[in-house]
């Protein structure tokens, strides 16, 4: 794992998210791709065990510093974390290589991570408004249909392209 | 010397990740989350700015010819202020639209072709017996003591105008309305046929009473009670029915007929006062 350019990678990407994404906004300004949630697939579904976890934490650590809900951080480190590492398990069964699959993930584990996030959230906090559809549904839409489209280019830039013996196939698991 | 290399496993990870979590989530003051955000914004602040400008302008027109940013913003200002005031204006003119609608109605039946007529609001409920109101008309609008005031209604019907009282006080901007309820009130009726014609005067109890109209006249529950042709209103105009006749206690030859207003004070909104049509008191 190249975690410098990971390191690169999230922090190009957080930025992106908090400044420009809004241009891409449909209708309502949160409804826009998370670019943080297709980092969290690819990277869950692409690296070995130990690094899945890591990137999956480290990746929830960057989306509650820049877009806490409820202004509290710690919802989507346990979110991310917790549906990235079960990614990575499901991807041993599903090939998350293949485009459709990959953005189903995509909707399925933002979807899932919004619902989660927002009921952690409101254990800490009960006030502030939070539309839970366009979090929940057309937020992880938007970013699952996006999503497939920048996995070559990241995995250019992480070279993790290369990696794939079986594009189209079952990925035969991570080497030991 | 040779770097030594750190093993964790899988679910060692995951605990410290999710303890992190945790930690972030109940243990660490709220304030340093958001020192960690401010110190997040002030390092990406450059990018950052450059991403809100670029979806701002991506989200607002683009200024044309060659006004600054700052004119443009002051451009836009001005914009929404008229927008307001334009809507504002369209309220106000929906509203006066909607009166001369009444107003027309009101004109098209006989007699009132020629009635001069001033609209009014009523702006308060004075007492809690409902016997005075207070309306938005005054002498600046020729409005003058005595003038008699019509209920504007919606209906068709002969029942939507009708006479509720008189113009018992004027100031420059606003009168006071005498009920035809009010003790005290006293006007010339015609009850049933027009040339039954009696004195009603206001009981203060919601109601009013008729009296000189002799016993001859065949007066029944349910008749119409119709106020005299004035100067200015060469038509009866409604105001009340008969809700029972009896035989005056005091004077056996005339009847004591109670009479019961048809309009609901609560419900009055807008009235005209009937303005050439002036009664002395």
């Amino acid at each position: 794992m190249r975690w410098i350019r990971f390191a690169v990678l999230v922090l190009l990407a957080s930025v992106l998210q908090a400044g420009l994404m809004g241009m891409l906004s449909l209708g309502r300004p949160d409804i826009k791709p998370n670019l943080l949630l297709i980092l969290l697939v690819f990277f869950a579904s692409r690296c070995n065990a130990t690094d899945a976890v890591i990137t999956s934490f480290a990746i929830g650590f960057i989306a509650d510093l820049v877009n806490p809900i409820r202004n509290v951080m710690g919802p989507r480190i346990l979110s991310y974390g917790l549906f990235g590492t079960l990614l990575f398990d499901v991807q041993r069964v599903f090939s998350l290589r293949r485009p459709l699959y990959q953005g189903v993930a995509i909707f399925v584990v933002g979807s899932l991570t919004a619902l989660v996030s927002y009921l952690l959230a409101s254990l800490r906090t009960d006030g502030g408004q939070t539309n839970l559809l366009a979090q929940c549904l057309w937020q992880p839409l938007y970013s699952g249909i996006l999503g497939p489209l920048l996995s070559l280019p990241v995995g250019w830039w992480m070279h993790m392209n290369k990696n794939s013996r079986h594009p189209y196939g079952r990925w035969p698991g991570p080497r030991r | 010397m040779r770097r030594k290399k750190i093993n964790l496993s899988r679910g060692m990870l995951f605990t410290w990740g999710t303890l992190l979590g945790l930690v972030f989530l109940f243990a660490v003051p709220q304030r340093v989350c958001n020192r960690l955000q401010l110190t997040y914004a002030g390092v990406f602040r450059w990018p950052l700015a450059m991403g809100r400008s670029a979806t701002l302008a991506a989200r607002h027109p683009v200024p044309t010819g060659s006004a600054s940013s700052k004119e443009y913003e002051q451009l836009l200002s001005n914009h929404r202020q008229l927008q307001n005031k334009m809507a504002n204006l369209q309220a106000a003119l929906q509203d006066v639209q909607q009166r001369n609608e009444q107003l027309a109605k009101l004109r098209g039946k006989p007699g009132w072709e020629n009635v001069e007529l001033r609209q009014a609001r009523i702006i308060a409920m004075p007492d809690a017996a409902q016997t005075q109101l207070f309306i938005n008309r005054g002498s600046e609008d020729n409005v003058a003591k005595g003038q008699l005031v019509v209920s504007l209604g919606d209906r068709d019907e002969i029942e939507g105008s009708c006479v509720i009282g008189t113009v018992s006080d004027v100031a420059a901007g606003t009168a006071k309305i005498h009920l035809i309820t009010d003790q005290g009130s006293r006007i010339f009726v015609s009850v049933g046929n027009v040339n039954v014609r009696g004195i009603m005067e206001g009981r203060g109890d919601g109601t009013a009473r008729i009296t000189m109209i002799n016993r001859e006249h065949a007066i029944s529950k349910g008749d119409p009670v119709y106020t005299e042709k004035q100067a200015g209103l060469d038509v009866p105009v409604i105001t009340a029915r008969v809700t029972s006749c009896e035989v005056d206690r005091e004077n056996p030859f005339f009847w004591d007929i109670r009479v019961k207003p048809i309009y609901d004070v609560a419900a009055l909104s807008e009235v005209v006062v009937v303005a050439s049509a002036s009664r002395p008191q």
